[in-house]
């Protein structure tokens, strides 16, 4: 193909060597610069500095959020209750326990007696509630409920049931935050409750007791109380 | 050691602007010529000659150095023809009709090689040959003298196989050796 065309090929080169013009040739090189030319600071980082400012806003409105509301913030932490409380009710409960227990025993009498230490349990439990009444104030009168009886009972006899009382209201200083906050969320234990309702019927309080009962069963729909329990508390 | 054509298209598409310039610098005057006498007219030949580049430019990303630049740079010249052809109403030549100006509309009956070669006794007489070429032969013979194309690069270039680019060639080849009066 070329050895014969070798003198073609000579001849050809032999023809004018056109080329583009000046003009078309920085067209095309202007073109080609303009295609991979670099895109302005502005282009290059307006992304990435758009991505940053959002998230500076979004973590500062959350900060603020924070301060305002801190309840926001404190609130989910709801294993505290569930450890704290061990430390914490020990320290407190011999206040309650203490005093009053003398009082019950002095008030009623021998056969009354016997359910009475149940019920001094049960205010290891009440007491704190009762302090956390600042925090939680829409279990106020509940817990005034329950602790309306045990002050009546005590209160009944002797006036010393004044000082019962004092003790756990005004011997509870204005703890820390921390503290009347592991203290609030602490439900009433069901069991507690019906020992409770239980003393009242052994005490011939019916009414009340129906009272509570009644309360108890709003509070606890679902809850199943044992039979024995139930024998115990059943309204009469 | 110079880079080769692959290497520079190559850091273009990765955007080295400098890279297209000495591709540019080595190609521009064969491709001009390549299209120049494809159409005849320096206008059209301009023009063309400009899109081929762009279209060259605008597929840098797409590149793949599997076949040589030029094969890849003269496919989109042949491209850009076949669309400027048609534009004209221009059919491109069947394999069976090789020997057949049909679709050259500068190819008068009179200016068939052999009697151009009568006519004229210098370089014009070559440069008439090649016009009044088939377009397909033309073809053959400009990707093969101007972009140093080889048979399998012409035909794959052309989208035809190795044996119509070398009969084209060979057609094409014949009729200008005569015309210079080297057959």
């Amino acid at each position: 193909m070329t050895d014969g065309g070798d003198k073609l090929s000579k001849r050809y080169r032999e023809l004018a060597r056109e080329e583009p013009s000046p003009a078309l040739d920085d067209a095309i090189l202007a073109a080609s610069r303009r295609a991979v030319a670099k895109p302005s600071l502005a282009r290059r980082w307006g992304v990435p500095v758009s991505i940053a400012a959002v998230l500076v806003l979004a973590f500062g409105l959350t900060l603020e959020m924070q301060h305002e509301k801190p309840d926001v913030s404190t609130a989910p932490p709801v294993s505290l209750p569930s450890v704290l409380p061990p430390s914490a009710a020990p320290m407190q409960a011999p206040e309650a326990e203490e005093a009053p227990a003398p009082k019950l025993e002095s008030a009623t009498s021998a056969a009354r007696a016997a359910p009475a230490p149940a019920a001094v349990a049960a205010k290891p439990q009440a007491f704190p509630q009762k302090k956390a009444q600042p925090l939680a104030k829409e279990r106020a009168p509940r817990d005034e409920l329950q602790a309306a009886p045990a002050e009546q009972k005590i209160s009944a006899p002797t006036g010393a049931a004044l000082q019962y009382n004092a003790p756990a209201t005004t011997a509870a200083p204005p703890a820390s935050p921390r503290a009347d906050y592991n203290v609030a969320p602490a439900a009433p234990d069901p069991g507690q409750e019906l020992e409770r309702i239980a003393q009242l019927r052994a005490d011939g309080n019916d009414a009340e007791a129906d009272r509570l009962l009644a309360q108890f069963q709003r509070r606890h729909p679902g809850y199943r109380i044992p039979d024995a329990m139930w024998e115990r508390v059943k309204p009469r | 050691m110079a880079a080769s054509d692959e290497q520079l298209m190559l850091a273009y598409a990765g955007g080295d602007a400098r890279a297209f310039e000495s591709l540019y610098a080595k190609h521009r005057g064969p491709l001009y010529r390549f299209v120049l006498r494809s159409v005849k007219s320096p206008g059209e030949a301009e023009e063309l000659y400009q899109d081929v580049w762009m279209r060259a430019i605008e597929a840098r990303a797409r590149y793949s150095p599997q076949a040589k630049f030029t094969t890849w740079l003269y496919t989109i010249a042949h491209h850009r023809l076949i669309d400027h052809w048609r534009s004209r109403g221009l059919a491109v030549v069947s394999m069976d009709d090789e020997d057949k100006p049909v679709a050259e509309p500068a190819a008068a009956p009179d200016a068939e090689p052999h009697r151009v070669i009568e006519a004229q006794q210098s370089l014009e007489r070559l440069a008439a040959a090649i016009a009044a070429l088939p377009l397909v032969q033309r073809e053959a013979f400009l990707l093969h003298h101007e972009g140093e194309l080889s048979v399998a690069q012409i035909a794959a270039a052309t989208g035809v196989n190795e044996e119509a680019a070398k009969s084209r060639l060979r057609y094409a080849m014949n009729k200008l050796k005569a015309a210079i009066g080297d057959d």
